[in-house]
């Protein structure tokens, strides 16, 4: 669902000077750990908006527009008598404007003594941007204590501000009431009330809220309604007993909107998630949810934001599940610190009880697809030139059981790393220094198990102008293993010493260039790069965290074609490539990019691994890659590798997407890899007619001849209130799919109601989401 | 065909803040790359900076870019959605404030997780040094502006 | 002030001429009339007399056109004030009628139009835009705006109750 508002840290609270923006970006950690810069915000409370400027009546003639002194009544009107100080009776298009009120009516008295103004005949009162109308009112002005019958209203709302985003209009809500008393300055209550967004007057409006009584408090900033009955179209559909909100968007405590829903494994499924906002920088959402086949589960998430910390911690608890007879629950927590002076640290844990937890329990794709549970910590230190990092790090395999078991990756129980940069050493050298040691462990007695240490010290001579750069590099990768377990029959201390020489070198050359009548810049950027490393016999050496890359641009100018720390290709090689870029003079973007590379070996290749054929011939496989955002919503990214030798087709993917408008998308792609996965992705969101428009996905695979994913859905956008009925079918296992229908009424600005497909369509049809995902969830992210 | 080497790459303003903390990475990187790229130099406090470069936002995302006929991730997608201003004392823009969306694709494969994740880093190292030349080209580019 | 008419009446003007026989008074140029607390000033003044010797003034002109009506209120510290093109005085009904481009004041509150009628004894007003509903023309060039005006400065509370006894300061509030 749409997530909470941005928790705010008080200042006050943490006896701290107050930040500068509240919402400034907690540091990244160092290294892969992604960084949570932007809390997710918590799900929206069932808001009952409040204020537009546009009155439900449109009052009868321009009003006056100089406001009258504090405490000071006008009046205007056809005729006017009374008896001074005592008491004024106007007649005739009353016209009466006291503080922040305008009030017009047909006829008025008002009562000095009193300060009650008694008005009759269509009232209309304006406050701010509130508009009421109705037949009679009676009020103390000043106290504003009194009553309005039969009351036409439309108020007004500002609406929540996500950070980064193009501010929104108000929402505005209007509805009729029997009464409405007004207790004292800024405080309304309606009886018999109905509420909706919908523009059409009060009687002939697609959805209204119903309640007993609405009492709205601007001072607290809070409204409450009883009895509310929502009917869209004439059939209620959702009743509940008390509602609270918050008027200005700040979060408040409240229950949130139910969701019902059902999957095959556990049957019709209910969650009635409630917000709990403990501080300004606190809150939690527990949300029971009841499984009919399984029984009652216990959710919940807590988010915290301090001074320079921030965090959330999420569990699930199901005692007794009655189809897997047994307690299960589940746990995550992120945590991340900045401890000042370049001192920084973060905790990942996620545990579930038993392998089948997310396939049974979660309906949240991004669980099912997943089967290595992070369980790590870290602790770093960035001291600008240099920046060391402690960490710990398990993961708990999920085994599926119609899959081949999954293989258990190693622990690494610690790993401490250290990198450093000299840039100013004499004659321009530059020292690039890193160092790791970890202590890797596994469970399977017959592996390899201990400890590696790797110091791997670089000098390097960039030579640079603003067109040209020569770099030549020499460095010494130097490794130690201390194995307290070894495969019978290799040593338990072993080294490697290796010697790497590298020379990178580019030259910049630019263009001023006409396309379509706009003056651009064209770049031609060739670069080639020369690495040598001598052959090392490797073989006896364990495999604890080493495999293949891809072979990527990013990939062909490293040092080595493989990743972690067991391997080290031996090399001797010239890669070459060229780069192409179109670029924007006035904002300096980039609109185009085309990159071809290729990689000449002067040697064959000798340090494999496991299982894989050496490589023979002189010559690597072909690069080819482009991106391009074309103007008027078209971009487009291709890549391909091609192998000469071979004369086979290693991968390419090309994706295309045109997106003239936010509501109007077309997304059609093709991604392949030889003996791996030939598949076309076709995704999109396009009106249809007056209202309605269609989305849908179909990622097909040629190769296993099935569709993976897809998606059919339609939404109705009828201003006020839209709906989404959407199909989602996923292969997940050979032979077996799973397929969810989601029903969505959504009441534009009041709540929304059945299950959310919204996740599901942003993570499927890439661009139909307007905002970027947060950085990737603790396992169980926000509802 | 009209190609001849770029010019020099001098920076709308001589000395720089990064509005960012001391311990990111990107704070060491921009350093560097500004001061050996330019005559910029990067200063400790905004107060004595001409101007001061800000991050607006920062996202990185992984999404899931294809699944196996198994339901397993065969691939990912790393994103980096990055929004930045450079602004003087004042607050008067410097730079155009502008979004730079960098994307790399990933394979995957559960067995390989350790390694996979070696190779995210290599990744988002890549990411990185590629944002830090497309800051560098935005900040030259101001400069046309100002002639 | 009810007093007023019982007292002396003093009057200046530049021409004044009379008409015994139908007893009317014509007084013109910076007519100034002043009766106990009332004064009414205006360019012409024409005073009748009806059979039980009760005065009616009707004022036309003055400084800008306008004539110019001031009398103490019964019991109160407080003035009526008022201006019109024409102003009507009836000493026996106690009510001043003013017409065209009217404001009457008393203490703080006013009200405008074009026309108000005060009844001095019962100290209440009406303004609208005409006698019984009807609708004055105006003499002046640009349009008379056909809407009535009342600003009320309502006494709050505290000024208008009786002054409190002097009490020991209360702790408890």
């Amino acid at each position: 669902g749409e997530s909470l508002p941005p928790l705010r840290v008080d200042p006050a609270l943490l006896g701290a000077p107050p930040l500068r923006t509240p919402t400034a970006s907690v540091p990244a950690p160092v290294g892969a750990a992604p960084a949570v810069s932007v809390m997710p915000v918590p799900p929206q409370p069932v808001p009952i908006p409040v204020v537009a400027p546009r009155p439900v009546v449109a009052p009868p003639q321009a009003v006056p527009t100089e406001a009258p002194a504090p405490g000071v009544v006008h009046v205007e009107a056809e005729r006017i008598e009374g008896k001074s100080g005592v008491e004024t009776v106007a007649d005739g298009g009353v016209v009466l404007k006291k503080g922040g009120n305008v009030l017009m009516a047909d006829h008025l008295i008002y009562r000095e003594a009193e300060d009650e103004v008694d008005a009759t005949g269509n009232v209309h009162l304006r406050r701010d941007t509130d508009a009421m109308t109705g037949p009679h009112l009676k009020m103390q002005l000043e106290q504003s204590l009194g009553f309005f019958e039969t009351p036409l209203y439309a108020i007004n709302r500002p609406p929540l501000q996500k950070p980064g985003q193009p501010p929104r209009e108000a929402i505005s809500g209007q509805g009729k009431a029997a009464r409405l008393d007004f207790e004292g300055e800024d405080r309304y209550r309606f009886s018999d009330v109905t509420y909706s967004t919908c523009k059409a007057e009060v009687d002939n409006q697609d959805w209204y809220a119903k309640a007993k009584s609405l009492s709205l408090d601007y001072q607290k900033e809070e409204g409450d309604a009883d009895k509310v009955t929502v009917v869209f179209k004439g059939i209620p559909i959702l009743y509940s007993p008390w509602l609270s909100f918050s008027l200005n968007n700040e979060r408040k405590s409240g229950f949130l909107v139910p969701t019902i829903g059902g999957t095959s494994q556990s049957g019709m499924e209910a969650t009635i998630p409630y917000y709990w906002n403990i501080a300004p920088n606190m809150d939690a959402t527990l949300s029971p949810r009841l499984l009919s086949k399984r029984g009652l589960q216990a959710v919940g998430q807590f988010r915290y934001l301090g001074q320079g910390y921030q965090g959330e911690v999420a569990g699930e608890f199901l005692p007794q599940d009655r189809v897997f007879n047994g307690d299960r629950s589940a746990f995550s927590m992120l945590h991340q610190q900045d401890f000042g002076r370049g001192f920084g640290g973060s905790l990942n844990l996620n545990r579930v009880s038993d392998d089948t937890y997310f396939t049974d329990l979660s309906t949240r794709l991004s669980n099912i697809a997943q089967t290595n549970l992070l369980r790590e910590g870290r602790l770093f230190y960035n001291g600008g030139w240099w920046s060391t990092q402690m960490m710990a790090q398990r993961y708990q395999v999920l085994q599926d059981p119609s899959q081949p078991p999954a293989g258990i990756p190693y622990d690494r129980l610690p790993q401490v790393t250290l990198s450093a940069v000299r840039p100013d050493l004499p004659a321009g050298m530059v020292l690039n220094l890193n160092g790791e040691f970890v202590k890797f462990s596994h469970p399977d007695q017959t592996l390899a198990q201990g400890r590696r240490t790797t110091v791997y010290p670089q000098f390097s001579l960039p030579l640079q102008t603003a067109a040209f750069y020569l770099t030549p590099k020499i460095g010494l990768h130097a490794t130690r293993y201390d194995l307290e377990r070894q495969v019978p029959g290799l040593d338990t201390s072993l080294a490697r010493n290796v010697p790497i020489v590298s020379v990178d070198s580019g030259i910049t050359f630019e263009r001023d260039m006409q396309l379509f009548g706009r003056n651009l810049l064209n770049t031609l950027e060739p670069r080639l790069y020369y690495l040598k490393v001598p052959y090392r016999d490797q073989r006896q050496l364990p495999l604890f965290d080493t495999g293949l890359v891809d072979f990527n641009f990013a990939q062909i100018f490293s040092e080595n074609i493989y990743s972690g720390g067991d391997r080290l290709a031996d090399a001797n090689q010239l890669t070459a490539a060229v780069t192409s870029r179109v670029i924007d003079p006035v904002t300096g973007s980039e609109l185009v990019r085309v990159a071809l590379g290729q990689r000449y070996y002067f040697s064959d290749q000798n340090v494999t691994l496991p299982g894989m054929a050496p490589r023979t011939g002189h010559m690597a496989d072909y690069l080819a890659g482009m991106t391009a955002s074309l103007g008027q919503g078209f971009s487009l990214d291709s890549a391909l590798q091609y192998n000469p030798r071979d004369k086979q087709m290693e991968r390419f993917n090309f994706s295309g997407r045109y997106q003239p408008e936010t509501g109007k998308l077309i997304n059609a792609g093709y991604r392949y890899t030889r003996e791996l996965l030939r598949q076309i992705d076709l995704s999109g969101q396009w009106p249809v007619m007056n209202g309605w428009s269609a989305v849908g996905r179909y990622n097909y695979s040629f190769k296993e001849k099935r569709a993976i994913e897809s998606i059919a859905g339609l939404e109705y956008n009828s201003g006020c209130w839209s709906t989404r009925l959407v199909v989602h079918r996923l292969a997940t296992a050979v032979g077996r799919t799973s397929s969810a229908f989601f029903v969505q009424l959504e009441l534009n600005g009041f709540s929304r109601l059945g299950s959310n497909p919204l996740d599901m369509l942003k993570r499927n049809v890439p661009g139909y989401g307007r905002w970027i995902e947060p950085a990737a969830d603790p396992v169980f992210g926000a509802q | 065909c009209g190609f001849q080497l770029r010019g020099s790459s001098d920076l709308p303003f001589e000395t720089l803040y990064i509005a960012l903390p001391e311990s990111s990475e990107l704070h060491a990187q921009l350093a560097r790359t500004v001061q050996a790229s330019s005559r910029t130099r990067v200063v400790g406090s905004a107060a004595e900076a001409q101007a001061v470069f800000a991050v607006t936002a920062d996202n990185q995302s992984k999404n899931i870019l294809s699944l196996s006929s198994a339901g397993r991730v065969r691939e990912y997608e790393l994103v980096r959605s990055f929004a930045f201003r450079v602004h003087d004392a004042k607050g008067q823009e410097l730079v155009p404030a502008g979004q730079i969306v960098l994307r790399r694709d990933i394979s995957f494969a559960d067995d390989q997780i350790l390694s996979k994740e070696n190779e995210e880093a290599l990744l988002r190292r890549d990411m990185q040094n590629d944002l830090v030349q497309q800051l560098l080209r935005r900040f030259t580019a101001a400069k046309q502006l100002q002639k | 002030e009810r007093a007023d008419r019982n007292q002396p009446v003093n009057l200046e003007a530049d021409r004044i001429t009379a008409d015994d026989a139908r007893k009317i008074h014509v007084f013109e140029g910076k007519v100034v009339l002043t009766q106990g607390t009332l004064t009414i000033r205006a360019d012409k003044l024409v005073v009748s007399q009806d059979a039980e010797g009760y005065q009616k003034g009707i004022a036309t002109g003055g400084p800008n056109g306008l004539a110019h009506f001031r009398q103490k209120r019964e019991g109160r510290a407080e003035y009526i004030e008022g201006e019109a093109e024409r102003i009507e005085h009836d000493a026996k009904s106690e009510k001043s009628e003013f017409f065209l481009h009217a404001r009457v004041r008393s203490g703080s509150d006013e009200v405008r139009g074009q026309y108000v009628i005060y009844d001095a004894r019962s100290e209440t007003y009406l303004v609208s835009n005409g006698p019984g509903g009807s609708t004055l023309p105006s003499t002046r060039k640009q349009p008379a705006p056909e809407r009535v005006r009342a600003v009320i400065h309502p006494k709050n509370r505290e000024e208008s109750s009786p002054s409190a006894p002097v009490a020991a300061p209360n702790p408890a509030n």
